[in-house]
């Protein structure tokens, strides 16, 4: 039978043992709810908190710094939360700092997210209002990921039938798998790479030319460069210059004429605006014709007259001997 | 009338337990109290069954952590096994794991002791020499049984989830500070309360079962065998009524 001192030193390590671990368990548990550390309260306001609840984590930068104390409703589109923040962290935080309500993981519990502001704020202290951004909710993801899921499958109905349109006979494919046209395709290219090959060439050949005048070699080298030809070229233009004054006055003389003529009384003016005068001019002409018909017939009867028929058959002799040697 | 006398047989022993029970509450608290008696058994039924309790903790605790790791694998959540082994660990098992080895040990223990100490009529003989049997024997024993299982119930928790921990690292390699992280992470004051609380009572009961049984021990030797049998068996289903009880209450407090 074991001593009662030994027994009581046995019973004793194991309540105290049993105790130890009970208050270093129940510790543990209480410092993870900031239950035993000094902490700073402040708040911040949201619209919606997303299924939030008071023991939930606070963290700054990715690093728990507290825990959330208490949510309140403050208004129908507000929500006042208030976030106990350790102390030692604190000093780290600046009252700028935006708080989201965000999720652990995935599926993890919800918790706030301190991201550091912009610019500088000054420190925390008891009832500091954080500012506040959306969070981001999962339902509206869900939403949109919804309407991108049927805008997907509209766009796959678009390809499919687009796809089935160009396996169809006489189509793009065919156009595609179409030998005789691929063959005048690269025949074409070659063409026109041939044809590129010559241009190149011909800008080659432009280019000696143009090397050539720059040199003052040929008739353009010569025109361009020589200072002599350029004064020949001055004087020609000079020339040219003066040759072009006189055409213009001689044009503008002729001008003057014109105009005098077609000013009414002038000779073209009253040739062709003057009818009295046109009605003179076909009486006259009539006349005349008349008149040239009297003095036809005249001359025929002076032919027949005996004093001048001697003259007139001298001439038919001649005439007709003309005719013979003249074959 | 079989079934009839047996539903009898046990209204009477529920009440003449409830008698019992309530026999202890008014010597629970006397001013002459045996305290080096309750140190004695306290020594017997605490410091005494923490080998029993404390393998059985390991085993439970490895086991379990061994058995999930296939489920939450196929899930991708290996990472919950600590959560996951700490919660049932602290929540249940280990209350009650360690009251079923308890029941099992000090129950019949105490039905057999006291009862060969009935028969044998020194409880008797007690009574005459003018100390009373039931503050010396029954209210210590009692007093210990409900005092230590609480103590055994944490030292169990503790194992248990150190047996997990070994049980993670046969597989994969997590770091002990990591492991508790993530196991206190998990936990709640609502996981541990009740389930500590819980503990006083399954020790009650085991106390209270094993000095009845003894004390109504009758039939010479024979009764001796049925008393601590009988003792475990009563003090087990007990168990298994008081958790059931406990939470439904932790369950109407809001603390599952």
């Amino acid at each position: 039978m074991p001593s009662t001192s030994g027994r009581s030193l046995r019973l004793g390590l194991f309540v105290l043992a049993g105790t130890a671990v009970l208050v270093i368990g129940l510790y543990l548990l209480g410092s993870k709810r900031d239950l035993f550390s000094r902490t700073l309260t402040v708040e911040a306001v949201f619209q919606q908190v997303g299924g939030l609840r008071p023991g939930n984590n606070v963290r700054y930068m990715g690093i728990n710094v507290g825990t959330v104390q208490d949510i309140a409703i403050t208004s129908d589109t507000t929500v006042r939360v208030r976030l106990a923040i350790r102390e030692e962290a604190a000093g780290h935080i600046r009252t700028n700092a935006v708080a989201t309500v965000g999720t652990d993981g995935l599926m993890g519990n919800r918790l706030v997210n301190l991201a550091p502001g912009e610019g500088d704020g000054g420190p925390l202290a008891d009832g500091t209002v954080l500012p506040s951004s959306v969070p981001l909710d999962t339902d509206l993801m869900l939403r949109t990921l919804d309407r991108t899921n049927a805008n997907l499958a509209a766009i796959t109905d678009d390809v499919r039938e687009l796809a089935a349109r160009l396996n169809t006979k006489g189509n793009a494919v065919d156009l595609l798998a179409d030998t005789v046209l691929a063959h005048d395709l690269s025949a074409a290219l070659r063409e026109i790479r041939i044809a590129a090959e010559h241009a190149r060439s011909a800008t080659a050949g432009i280019d000696a030319v143009l090397g050539d005048v720059r040199e003052g070699k040929g008739v353009l080298g010569t025109l361009v460069g020589d200072p002599a030809s350029e004064r020949q070229v001055r004087g020609l233009l000079g020339n040219l210059r003066q040759v072009s004054d006189s055409l213009h006055a001689a044009t503008e003389g002729i001008n003057r004429f014109a105009a005098a003529l077609n000013t009414p009384g002038g000779i073209a003016h009253t040739l062709t605006a003057d009818t009295l005068l046109t009605q003179d001019l076909r009486r006259t002409l009539s006349r005349l014709d008349t008149g040239s018909a009297l003095l036809n017939e005249d001359l025929r009867a002076l032919q027949r007259n005996w004093f001048f028929r001697g003259y007139f058959k001298d001439k038919e002799k001649v005439l007709k001997r003309g005719t013979r040697t003249r074959p | 009338m079989a079934e009839r006398n047996g539903f009898h047989a046990l209204a009477v022993e529920a009440g003449e337990l409830s008698m019992f029970a309530g026999r202890f509450f008014r010597n629970a608290f006397h001013r002459r109290f045996e305290w080096r008696e309750l140190l004695r058994q306290a020594a017997i039924n605490g410091s005494g069954s923490l080998p029993l309790v404390g393998i059985t903790a390991f085993i439970m605790g490895l086991v379990l952590t061994v058995q999930s790791r296939p489920t939450l694998a196929r899930f991708g959540a290996e990472s919950m096994l600590p959560a996951m082994v700490a919660i049932s660990v602290v929540r249940e098992i280990a209350p009650v794991i360690t009251a079923l080895i308890c029941a099992g040990k000090i129950g019949s223990s105490m039905g057999a002791e006291l009862g060969s100490m009935k028969v044998t009529e020194q409880i008797d003989a007690m009574e005459v020499s003018g100390t009373n049997p039931f503050r010396y024997l029954a209210v210590t024993r009692i007093w210990s049984t409900t005092l230590m299982l609480p103590v055994l119930v944490v030292l169990a928790d503790a194992i248990a989830i150190w047996a997990s921990w070994v049980g993670v690292n046969i597989r994969d390699t997590v770091s002990w500070p990591l492991f508790y992280r993530q196991v206190f992470d998990s936990l709640e004051y609502g996981d541990i309360l009740p389930a500590f609380a819980k503990s006083y009572f399954f020790g009650f009961a085991i106390g209270v079962v094993g000095c009845y049984k003894g004390f109504t021990t009758a039939k010479g030797t024979e009764g001796v065998g049925r008393s601590a049998h009988s003792a475990v068996v009563v003090a087990s289903l007990l168990i298994f009524f008081l958790d059931l009880i406990a939470v439904q209450i932790t369950d109407l407090l809001g603390l599952t």
